[in-house]
């Protein structure tokens, strides 16, 4: 698996990982998005448009960038809480985008879709950062 | 009844890309649609990951993969000769927990459930595991 990034600024600072082949393994995309953490990343997007398959490890990939990223922010947290009840949380660290069929499948059929916002576009899922 | 078999005398991981794809091709050639393919290529890949890395522990292990039509329903068999695991036992995830609160991991069963219409064990009588995956109804009647 090939993964770029870069570098985005709407309302905040954004990392943008692009993930091209099959997710089928954790360790790539979880340590690019530790060293971009480290690097002081804490509102990052997947592009998911040329990943045609995401297996059950790519899932716990992104669980894991999830669950990284949440532990920078306690407030985060909270607004789960109460969101998660209500059924309207969404993460507001990590966003999606552009899946492909099959990916969109995978991540459906885990109702990761549930909690992760999904954009057709990175410009897009950049502006929905607050 | 149609089937197209592929057979690997010691497959690894690094297999498991052409293994996608032989699924995705014969699937196609079997009369599936691209629909039907995606299911069960993401439902077979985490079987066979399962064999690769937990049943052989991530050496060389024999694995058979079989792609076939009983009139209307497409099927896909796995074979292999791993110890003994019969993956109907797994208890579901809730996948409507939040993600803070799940394990990482354990839905590869959950996925193969999901993505197929019924998911049978058995143990052969010369003691390999056989998992097949089952699509109903999605042939035509003239395939």
């Amino acid at each position: 698996m090939e993964i770029n990034s870069w570098h985005e600024t709407g309302h905040v600072p954004v990392t943008i990982l692009q993930l091209k082949g099959d997710l089928t393994s954790e360790d790539e995309l979880v340590q690019k998005a530790q060293a971009a953490f480290q690097d002081g990343a804490r509102n990052i997007v997947l592009d998911l448009s040329h990943v045609p398959y995401i297996s059950s490890a790519g899932l716990r990939a992104i669980h894991m960038v999830y669950m990284l990223l949440r532990s920078a922010d306690p407030v985060d947290e909270e607004q789960a809480a109460r969101g998660i009840a209500r059924d309207t949380y969404k993460s507001p660290h990590l966003k999606l985008v552009k899946p492909t069929k099959n990916g969109l499948k995978a991540l459906s059929t885990a109702g990761y879709d549930i909690f992760l916002d999904i954009f057709d576009t990175n410009p897009q899922a950049v502006a929905s950062f607050k | 009844m149609k089937s197209l078999t592929l057979r690997y005398s010691g497959a690894t991981v690094r297999d498991l890309n052409d293994i996608r794809e032989f699924l995705e091709s014969a699937i196609l050639n079997l009369g599936g649609d691209e629909n039907i393919a995606g299911d069960l290529v993401l439902a077979a890949n985490e079987a066979v990951t399962n064999s690769l890395l937990h049943g052989y522990g991530d050496q060389p292990g024999a694995v058979s993969l079989c792609v076939e039509t009983e009139g209307e329903d497409l099927l896909v068999r796995l074979l292999d000769s791993a110890p003994p695991f019969d993956p109907t036992t797994v208890p579901p995830p809730d996948i409507n927990r939040p993600l803070e609160e799940r394990p990482l991991g354990g839905l590869g069963v959950h996925m193969m459930r999901q993505l197929t219409d019924e998911l049978v064990y058995r143990a052969t009588d010369d003691n390999r595991n056989e998992l097949t995956f089952i699509k109903r109804g999605v042939l035509s009647p003239v395939q």
